[in-house]
């Protein structure tokens, strides 16, 4: 009886371990927001919008939405410094529209506060949003 | 079924000729210059045009006509008739204009107090879907340098509008 259970528990591991090994690759950063603000005005955001809703911080968020005059885009980090643009641009909306709950976004404003660059990165790396 | 591989040859040349005879035959039609479905422009006084006035629907004349139609439709400046980026911007009524002013009023508002809260979201609302376009990015432009530059903080993660 012994054996029989040691050998269950032995196909049970190795499963679990062969199910862990080809699990995919995965990103190892925090995911967190970082900001980047140049001497102009001008700058970038960037985050992983599942990591930093499953991580215990408590300040940050990243955000594009469109709407009928265009874009517009916000991001927090923990040290909250707040940093926003928007555009009319129709590519830019239409970079927004793909956005998914679970992307990376970034995106870059000129030292007006125009949006001028966004970027939505789809990956199995990334985490979901969990909870 | 081997004895039969003579037909398909036999076939495609007979086919081939009369092809060639249908062909041969239209030869000696008037031939259109023009894309297939497209209308055949007529210059008058010319040897193909004097032997075969009735071919063309559209006279010189009468293309000349659309052209400077055409032209005289075209913006003087060169820019697109409508649509795009470029689209010339109609100017903003008063009513737009008086409602950008109390949306800037709203904002000077908020930076005296370094502030942006949801009492100035609500009374932006009615002033932001008045604006023209134009104005509301020139709006978000001046809220967004205030943020970026610390010189504003909202009060939360909603947009200013």
């Amino acid at each position: 009886m012994n054996i029989k259970i040691s050998m269950a528990a032995l196909a049970l591991g190795t499963a679990l371990i062969v199910g862990t090994a080809f699990a995919g690759s995965k990103f190892t950063g925090n995911g967190s927001v970082v900001i980047t603000q140049n001497a102009d005005g001008s700058g970038s955001a960037t985050g992983y919008l599942g990591h930093i809703y499953n991580a215990p911080t408590k300040v940050e968020f990243l955000a594009c939405q469109k709407s009928n005059f265009g874009i517009y885009c916000q991001a927090k980090n923990e040290a909250n410094v707040h940093v926003t643009c928007s555009s009319g641009s129709a590519f830019l909306a239409n970079g927004v529209g793909t956005l998914s709950a679970d992307a990376r976004l970034t995106f870059k404003w000129d030292s007006t506060g125009k949006c001028t660059g966004i970027s939505v990165t789809h990956s199995s790396e990334f985490q979901d949003k969990q909870g | 079924m081997a004895s039969r591989n003579w037909l398909m040859p036999a076939a495609t040349g007979f086919a081939g000729l009369v092809a060639g005879f249908l062909i041969g035959d239209r030869a000696g039609e008037p031939q259109s210059t023009g894309v297939a479905g497209s209308p055949v422009v007529v210059y008058p006084g010319t040897a193909s045009t004097a032997a075969q006035p009735s071919a063309s629907p559209v006279t010189l004349d009468e293309l000349r006509r659309v052209v400077r139609e055409e032209l005289a439709a075209l913006p003087a400046s060169g820019a697109p008739r409508s649509g795009g980026s470029d689209a010339v911007e109609i100017a903003p009524s008063p009513e737009q204009n008086l409602a950008a002013d109390q949306a800037r009023a709203v904002l000077g508002s908020a930076l005296s107090r370094r502030s942006w809260t949801d009492a100035d979201r609500e009374a932006l609302a009615p002033q932001f879907a008045a604006m023209s376009s134009a104005q509301r990015t020139d709006w978000l432009q001046q809220y967004a340098l205030a943020v970026n530059q610390g010189r504003l903080v909202p009060d939360s993660e909603l947009p200013p509008f």
